[in-house]
């Protein structure tokens, strides 16, 4: 009897010990971790600054930027350390913050245009060598240093790192003119057969920073983080921007457009002239490459279809002619688009419409030969662009209020 | 170790045996009177009446019996009934005193002989009354068992909002009773059996003859039998004895205190262990899934009782590892909670002195303090106890900065998620195991969590209850069985009694005739 008992109680105790003896190894009270929202990569010439805008709990769950007492708190802090590389430069933060840095919640990247030009394998080795930061990050390109885009705050969202990647999501969405770029999609695209990706822009527009919470205080802020151009990258560098139309020819040819909005000029028989908007909620591109005569060309049809959100000519729109006429010039509107992107796209012999895969996949043996100079092959390739616009709803109302007043004119005299 | 244990005690017992030399009634009145109130020990509540009849005037008669324990009434109208007869005059002259009385004057219905003082001494101690009759060697045992006994009243401990209101009580009689008013059917067996050297507290085992599987009503009966202890004060004591397995935070056997929760299970084939002096009678043997029913689950609408079944099902896993889970996810998988919810939480976590598995712990005890307090102390202080609980120990305890106000969130939801489960023994299973699983999270995260379940699970699957498999019909797995677990069909679906657990005779299978669905195009519907 005694002899059992005493063995349970050394069992007991030797599996309880043997609990408390790991120390919990990578136990990390909450407490304890700095939340970082947001990343920024500068480069000085021989170093790597990392900037992280950390989170300051307490701060952001007491309401917007104010604690108990009602001292306004910044919700965020943004510091940088500098290595020579990405991770020694994260390792000397250890040096100055109480807390050990925290990436799993990390929205945004964002690259300085200086690191984009010279080159950013090493982030992307970071990001897929580490399992703490996530894949899901979305990348961005600032002019300027990466840090200061950091130390901006946002309207109506506290985080400013999360806000960031609300805004290129939402835009993505809505718009369509900027892709969200995670760092998987950015790391697929430079290793594809085209090896070039892209990038959408951030920027602070506006000439005073945002930095303070006394700027909330008005109703109108100094300056705002804004969504601008598309940066193009070539072989894990960056070699030049695209405007914001061309920007949408890319997202087309991408087959990326989810819902976006398109203005089309127009002239009414009174010879007055406006715009007509199509909200397109739904488009997809075929892509299709093509062997003329043993040269590479490609075909690209595009499937929209749209609501007309607004209308400015005195058109009537029962008129089956007068619709036909506004999908024909919508089409026109979209494939000039398109074609401007593609030429912008030959012109830095840049594949950024993944161009390169469909070539490949359709005409193995002969890829073997375009691969070895693929941006001249892509820069000569013609394209031929057929849209298919279709405006499956005119709204709520039929007519324009310009037809309306034309007409009652027409009545009055 | 036990062995040697079991084998000294029924050494012991034999020797008491030895001691006990059967003492048989003699002609004497007075010796016999004598002798019967020496192994009674005496007392002011034994009750001695001598009595003389008419046609026999020599003899005398006494009437014994223990005040308190017999049923006045009977021994009134019994009396009286003696008293009337003693006066009148035998008819037929060549009856013996004892025959006379044996089968003309008695007014109660249940009499038999006995011949010993040891059986007429026990009888008494049971409420039965006795007559020595001088001359005799033999003695009348009359059963007037009764006495005050607690009425059938709602049981307390589980109760329902549809479905009948009685409860079982204290008394054997009354509780064997309730049974048999529902299940009026001649294969109702009610074996009973005295266990306990000093209590000899009365056991009744009830099972269905031809339903329930014979093989474990002969395990009942001879694990009853083994039994060796001087006192049964409640079913928990058969219980601990009879069940399958010693060591394990599960409940083997059911208890209950509804009339027609014992009776459903009779007629699936289960045997219901009475005993005298508690109203919680257990069921045997029984599977895991069980303890999630409610036998309201039978009266309700088969679709609300599935629903519930589920939350019940949900609640045992909250209960069981809520904060565990909480603990694992907050000082390990940070990661895996959305970012909002991060930083509320880690917000709440500044200047929490202690870690979160410790702040958890601080917690869950003080749960179980207020719970047990809740328990124990008279009711009147109850409002006492809510408030100090509700207020003191939740609000102030996370103003003053000692634990998180999520931690307070995890445990009550832990605590209510545990009341919800219908049988309190496998609450309190949840209850033990939650220490153990917040242990390991906090060691080893979700991986110690999931270990921890592994190892429970291969537990779980290991157990019997009287030789059928815990996990049935999960594990092995008896599909048909399966109507009756998580969710309940209809009753008009449910054609045949559980696989298993019923005898295996084919006929006895059937519960309910085919196409009893109703639809409006049958015939006569």
């Amino acid at each position: 009897m005694i002899r059992f008992v005493r063995g349970a109680v050394m069992t007991a105790a030797l599996l309880g010990l043997s609990l408390v003896a790991t120390g919990c190894w990578n136990r990390i009270e909450l407490n304890e971790l700095a939340i970082t929202s947001a990343t920024g990569i500068d480069w000085d010439g021989h170093n790597w600054i990392v900037s992280y805008q950390v989170l300051i709990p307490a701060a952001i769950s007491a309401g917007v930027g104010t604690t108990g007492g009602g001292t306004p708190q910044s919700p965020v802090i943004v510091y940088s350390t500098k290595g020579k590389s990405i991770r020694e430069a994260m390792m000397h933060s250890y040096s100055e913050s109480p807390r050990k840095l925290f990436y799993a919640h990390n929205r945004v990247v964002i690259l300085s245009e200086e690191v984009a030009r010279r080159g950013f394998n090493e982030l992307l080795d970071v990001y897929f060598r580490n399992s703490g930061p996530r894949e899901t990050v979305s990348m961005l390109v600032t002019p300027g240093k990466a840090r200061r885009i950091l130390e901006q705050f946002m309207q109506l969202q506290i985080i400013p790192g999360e806000g960031m990647k609300d805004i290129i999501t939402s835009e993505a969405r809505n718009s369509s003119i900027l892709p969200n770029v995670p760092v998987y999609q950015m790391a697929m695209d430079l290793t594809s057969d085209a090896k070039s990706g892209v990038l959408p822009e951030i920027f602070i527009s506006g000439t005073e920073d945002t930095s303070t919470l006394d700027a909330f205080t008005h109703t109108t802020i100094p300056s705002k983080l804004k969504l601008g151009r598309l940066a193009i990258m070539r072989e894990d560098h960056m070699i030049g921007w695209m405007n914001r139309k061309q920007s949408l020819g890319v997202s087309f040819l991408r087959n990326e457009v989810k819902q976006t909005t398109i203005a089309i000029p127009c002239t009414d028989e009174e010879g007055h002239s406006g715009f007509d908007t199509i909200l397109i909620q739904q488009s997809s591109t075929k892509l299709k490459p093509k062997l003329n005569e043993g040269k590479l060309g490609y075909t690209a049809e595009v499937h929209a279809s749209g609501t007309l959100s607004e209308s400015d000519c005195a058109q009537n729109l029962y008129k089956t002619s007068v619709t036909q006429k506004l999908e024909s010039s919508g089409g026109q509107q979209l494939q000039a688009i398109i074609d401007g992107a593609w030429k912008q796209g030959q012109q830095m012999k840049t594949d950024v419409f993944g161009a390169a895969e469909k070539a490949h996949r359709k005409y193995p043996k002969a890829w073997k030969q375009w691969s070895q100079d693929w941006g001249s092959v892509f820069a000569e390739a013609p394209l031929e662009t057929k849209v298919h616009l279709r405006i499956t709803r005119m709204g709520l109302s039929n007519k324009s209020f310009q037809y309306l007043t034309e007409q009652g004119q027409k009545k009055g005299r | 170790m036990f062995k040697k244990q079991t084998a000294g005690n029924d050494k012991q017992a034999g020797d008491d045996q030895k001691q006990h030399v059967e003492q048989l009634l003699v002609p004497d009145l007075e010796q016999n009177m004598e002798r019967l109130e020496r192994f009674l020990g005496g007392g002011a509540d034994i009750v001695c009446r001598t009595l003389t009849h008419r046609s026999f005037p020599n003899q005398r008669y006494a009437l014994f019996y223990i005040d308190g324990i017999v049923d006045g009434t009977a021994i009134g109208t019994m009396l009286l009934g003696l008293l009337e007869d003693a006066n009148s005059q035998a008819t037929e002259e060549t009856d013996s005193l004892y025959t006379h009385l044996m089968e003309r004057s008695i007014a109660v219905g249940k009499i038999f002989p006995a011949t010993a003082v040891e059986e007429v001494g026990y009888a008494m101690l049971e409420g039965s009354s006795v007559i020595l009759v001088d001359g005799s060697l033999r003695a009348i045992i009359i059963d007037t068992t009764g006495g005050e006994s607690r009425s059938v009243e709602e049981p307390t401990s589980q109760t329902v909002v549809r479905g009948p209101k009685e409860g079982f009580t204290e008394n054997l009689r009354t509780n064997t009773a309730l049974v048999r008013r529902i299940i009026k059917s001649p294969k109702l067996r009610v074996d009973y059996k005295i266990v306990g050297r000093e209590t000899r507290t009365n056991i009744a085992v009830i099972y269905l003859q031809g339903i329930a599987q014979d093989d474990v009503v002969k395990e009942v009966h001879r694990r009853i039998e083994q039994i060796e202890i001087d006192a049964i004060l409640e079913s928990g004591y058969i219980e601990e004895f009879i069940q399958d397995k010693a060591f394990t935070p599960f409940p083997l056997i059911q208890n209950t205190e509804r009339p027609d929760t014992a009776c459903a299970s009779i007629l699936e084939g289960q045997v219901v262990i009475m005993v005298s002096g508690t109203p919680f009678v257990l069921i045997t043997p029984v599977t895991f899934v069980k303890f999630f029913q409610s036998s309201e689950d039978y009266y309700q609408r088969y679709d609300i009782s599935t629903f519930l079944r589920l939350i019940r099902m949900t609640s045992f896993f909250i209960s069981m590892l809520l904060p565990s889970l909480y603990i694992a996810i907050t000082t390990f998988h940070q990661e895996m909670l959305p970012t909002s919810l991060l930083i509320s939480l880690a917000a709440q976590r500044e200047g929490v002195p202690f870690p979160a598995l410790v702040e958890a712990f601080l917690m869950e005890i003080t749960f179980e303090i207020l719970r047990e307090a809740g328990v124990r102390m008279p009711r009147i202080i109850g409002p006492a106890i809510s408030i100090v609980g509700a207020l003191v120990l939740g609000q102030a305890a996370v103003q003053a900065g000692l634990v998180s106000a999520a931690m307070v969130i995890v445990v009550s939801f832990t605590a209510i998620a545990s009341f919800v489960i219908p049988a309190v023994n496998m609450g309190i299973a949840a209850r033990l195991i939650r220490f153990v699983l917040m242990i390991l999270a906090g060691s080893f995260g979700l991986f110690g969590i999931m270990s921890g379940l592994m190892v429970l699970l291969a537990h779980l699957c290991g157990l019997r209850s009287f030789g059928k498999p815990y996990l049935l019909p999960f594990s092995p797995l008896i599909v048909s069985n399966l109507k009756d677990t998580f969710i309940r069909v209809p009753w008009w679906a449910m054609r045949k009694r559980p696989i298993g657990m019923s005898s295996h005779q084919v006929p006895n299978q059937n519960r309910i005739g085919g196409g009893k669905r109703p639809d409006p195009d049958q015939e006569g519907a």
